[in-house]
This record gives C-alpha cells, structure tokens and sequence, in this order.
C-alpha cells in the first residue's frame, strides 16, 4: 500500500475548503454576506463617528456569531438532504477534515468581512483577526454540532437561538458595561468582544478563555460528526 | 479480496443478517441477490466500513472492514442506491470535486461522462437532471479513482433498457481490467451476466452461493415441450431434457417427422430463486 501522509490530507482539506466557499456561492450565502457589510459599512458611517467603535464590536461579534452558526447550519442542512455525507464518510475524508474545511471556509469569509468593518468603525485590527480566528471556529462548530442532531432546518434554527442569546446576551451586557466583573471572561461571547476592545490588558485572559472553550468544543465537535458519520449507515446500537 | 466469516448485525435488538459466510477473490465479481428488505445494502454497507458494530469478520483488501481508514478508501468505489449528488454543482464539477479527494490520479471526466452519455449535460446543474441521469453520474463517481473494489447498490435500477445495457457494459469492463465487483441487485437478468457468483439473501439470510450457471442447472432438470397433431388438433407433451429417450411419444413422433414445434425450457435464476427460497424476485 502507498505510503499515506500529511501530504494526501493536506490536499484533501484544500480541496473541500474550496468545496465549501464554492457552495456558499452558490447558495447566495456570500451574496448575503457582502449585502451586511455594504449595510454595517453604511450604518457606520452615517452613525455618530464617537459611536462607531462600540457599534463596530457588535457587528464583528455578531457577524461571526449570528451569522456563521445560521449559516453553517444551513449548509449542513443542505448537505443532509442531498445525501452527500454517505459519499463522504465512505471517502478519504477524515472527519477532522471535513470539520477543518468549514471551519477554515467560514473563516477566511468573517476575517474579511470583520476586518473592512473594523477598519471603518476604528476597532483594533490585530484585535479583530484575534476574535475572529479565535470565535468563528468555535461558532461553526458548534453550528455543526446543532445541525448533525437536526432533522430539518426549523429544528437547527430551533436549537440555534438559545445558543445565540447564551453567548450572545453576556456579551452585549458586557460591552455596554452592564456588568464588569472579569469573571465573565469565562464565557466565549464576552472573551471575544473583549477583544474587540482597545484596552488591551485583559486580552491574554480573553484570548486563554477562548482557546479552552475551543479546545472544548473541537473534541465534542469530533465526537459529534464521528457519530453522526456513523449514523449514516444506520448502525446505532 | 473479501473474506467473510460468521458475520452477523442487526438494527434493533433481534437478530437480522445471520451466519453470513464468503469469499470473493480478486478480479471476481459477486451478486446480492434478493427481494426487497432482505438485507443486501446493508450487508454492502458493513462491508464498506459504515456499518461497525457487527460480530464476526469482514475482511476486505485484508482489512476488518470496522477499521476502514483513509487508505482503505483509496482502493474502494461505491454507489449508493440512492444518488449522492451536489444539486448546485454541475455533473462535471461534482465529478471533478470528489475525484479531489482521492490521492490516485482521476479518471478523465469527459470519457467518463461520454460513456454513460452525459457528455452534453456535463455542464448543467444536477439539480436539472432527470433521474436516470442521476443514476448514471452516480455510478460514474464510483469509478472516478479507479478503485480497486467496486461495491454497486442496484446499478441499473430505473434506467431505460439501453442505459442498463451501458452500465452493464463498463462493470463488465471494470471487471476485464481485474476489479473485484460486488453488486447488489433484485433483477435475475443482471445478476446471470454479470456475476461470477450469487449470493440469495432473504430475511437475513444466505440461502444459496454458488455460479449462476451450477445455480440454474441444481434446479429439477430442464423439460422438453412439443406439440403436435392429433385428431386435427394440436396436443402438447413434455419431458425431461435427460430423458426424451425413455419418452415414447416423443421418439414415434420424431421417427415419423410428425413434431410441429419442439424447445427446450431452461430455468432461470428467478425460477430457481423461487425454488430454493420459496419467495418471489420483485
Ligand atoms: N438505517 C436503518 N435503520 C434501521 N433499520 C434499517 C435501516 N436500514 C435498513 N433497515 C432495515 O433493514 C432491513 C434490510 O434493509 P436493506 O436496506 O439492507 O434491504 P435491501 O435488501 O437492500 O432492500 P432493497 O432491495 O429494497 O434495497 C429492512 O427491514 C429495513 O427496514
Ligand atoms: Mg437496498
């Protein structure tokens, strides 16, 4: 048998990375991200120039979050109903990859997004590539999560919207100083406009939060589509 | 190529497939055949590695197919009973993106969509594709990677006759350059010309393995039909092939060129099918 190597995965993980942004074109999901960033852009500059960061930390917060979990899940969804993932748990593809390709693909469209975004609303860049490298994945995959145990697409969006107001709620009460304690750092949402904040001190605190929480996250997300790969045979005993 | 022991699974608790057993030697193909329900896509389905918590041994290219890993789907192609399609893509870029995500060289896509005539659609988007057309690139998708194993879920199921010819052709094809083929199929026609072997499954269970040809002979043995005439009318009479000798009828009638029509009847798989697992093939 050939020798099998990182060589083989690498290109494999190329390969549905670029599956995926092709899908999401196809889809209109890169058309609807480019009609919010053309209406957050707008919004931003007509809004008060004193405002704009605090506006801007929650559109790049929201954006990965609120955004990249609908629509991931609506690609999973999609996937589902074309039957596609039997044909791919019976392929190469391990499913690390198949996790690394839509993590990867959602990514690199919310790094571009975030970043114009916090170009115009005056957020700190390198805090903007921190939160989105460190908060887009974890939003995926749990968006992958949410979905593998979907029957339909009302299910997933069933099941999203408490995730959304869970990590989304602290977040915003944090960032309008509604509650301060560096406790709530522990929580993904508040880590992650935490970073989005020009003050810098508690970024290594938000920063190690996140790390864990996707550390976290990426095991059971594993778990998770390993089963659900599984599943598609029909075997769950 | 694949070696089965003792295999057995079943969705719930009761038992299902049971005391499965055989082999398949390399550049040999062989044939589920049995009605529906009976077992045949998910004993294909254990075989391909996604179906894991079975007891007994599945070997396939010398791995217990549990332990399927990346490599060992390198060296197979499947074809789902159902078509695995991207609605989105085009038939060419659907070809084109799981071929990716195979280390061996791909097959030329165009040849490959030429020989089940779908060169003109190739770029059309499955979504506009009708379903026999579905079928085809399924099946197409298997080949892709020039799998060393081809497992096929009732590859000629809905398509016209001329299709069904096409396909039946290219896995004959396949075979000629020394795949090993499992099939898996509820019509007789395709499992007598394409398959070394024949496995009856029904309820579960093997009922029968064997070539189709000592299939069809185990059946009682093939009968003689006549006619001819008598009183003005015609009168039929038949016997067994092996003993028109002992027929009396029949050597007077041929000693006096008196016989108005005279075949042969040989079984079929079907018949035999119904014979030894008293079911009907759909
Ligand atoms: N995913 C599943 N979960 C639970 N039971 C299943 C599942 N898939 C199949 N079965 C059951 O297992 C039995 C065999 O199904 P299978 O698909 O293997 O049949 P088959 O021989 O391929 O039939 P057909 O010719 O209709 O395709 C059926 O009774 C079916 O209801
Ligand atoms: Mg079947």
């Amino acid at each position: 048998m050939k020798a099998y190597g990182k060589n083989a995965s690498l290109r494999r993980l190329v390969s549905l990375t670029h599956g995926e942004l092709r899908l999401a074109a196809r889809y209109g999901i890169l058309a609807v991200y480019a009609l919010f960033t053309f209406m957050y852009i707008m919004l931003l500059l007509w809004s008060n120039p004193a405002a704009r960061p605090a506006a801007g930390g929650v559109t790049i917060l929201s954006d990965p979050a609120a955004m990249g979990l609908f629509f991931m899940g609506a690609m999973v969804m999609l996937e589902k109903s074309q039957r596609v993932n039997s044909t791919l748990a019976a392929s190469p593809v391990r499913v690390g990859e198949y996790i690394a390709a839509k993590v990867l693909a959602l990514l690199g469209v919310g790094l571009l997004v975030a970043l114009i975004v916090g170009a115009v609303a005056g957020t700190p860049l390198w805090g903007v590539v921190l939160c989105l490298v460190l908060c887009s994945p974890l939003f995926t995959m749990l968006a992958m999560m949410l979905a593998s145990k979907s029957v339909s697409l009302n299910q997933f969006l069933l099941l999203s919207v408490p995730v959304e107001l869970i990590i989304f709620t602290p977040a915003l009460f944090y960032w309008f100083g509604g509650v301060t304690s560096p406790l709530w750092l522990l929580t993904p949402g508040v880590a992650g406009i935490a970073l989005l904040h020009p003050d810098t001190a508690l970024w290594p605190y938000a920063v190690l939060s996140l790390l864990v929480w996707n550390a976290l996250v990426a095991v059971l997300c594993h778990r998770m589509i390993r089963a659900y790969f599984d599943s598609l045979g029909g075997g769950k005993l | 190529m694949i070696s089965v022991q003792d295999l057995r699974f079943s969705y719930t608790r009761a038992p299902f497939l049971t005391d499965i057993s055989f082999q398949v030697e390399t550049g040999s193909s062989l044939g589920f055949l049995g009605p529906s329900g009976a077992g045949k896509s998910t004993l294909q389905k254990i075989l391909i590695g996604m179906l894991r918590h079975y007891g007994g041994q599945a070997q396939v290219a010398g791995l217990e197919a549990r332990d399927a890993d990346s490599a060992f789907y390198e060296r197979i192609g499947v074809a789902f009973e159902y078509p695995t399609l991207y609605e989105k893509l085009t038939g060419r870029q659907n070809l084109a993106f799981f071929g990716s995500l195979y280390q061996n060289k791909q097959l030329d896509i165009s040849a490959l969509l030429d020989s089940v005539g779908l060169l003109p659609s190739a770029d059309q988007k499955v979504a506009a594709y009708s379903k026999g057309m579905r079928t085809r690139l399924n099946f197409v998708k298997a080949l892709l990677h020039a799998p060393d194993i081809l497992f096929l879920d009732e590859p000629t199921s809905g398509l016209d006759p001329t299709n069904a010819h096409v396909i039946k052709q290219m896995i004959l094809a396949e075979k000629q350059k020394g795949r090993t083929i499992l099939i898996t199929t509820h019509n007789m026609q395709d499992a007598t010309e394409l398959c070394d072997q024949v496995a009856f499954i029904v309820d579960g269970k093997l009922r029968a393995l064997d070539t189709p040809h000592h299939l069809i002979m185990r059946k009682a043995a093939t009968e003689v039909a006549y006619t001819y005439l008598e009183d003005g009318r015609e009168a039929q009479g038949t016997c067994a092939l092996a003993a028109t000798g002992e027929d009396a009828l029949l050597r007077r009638l041929m000693a006096e060129n008196k016989l108005l029509t005279i075949h042969s009847r040989e079984q079929t798989l079907g018949d035999v099918f119904m014979d030894i697992t008293g079911r009907v093939l759909a």
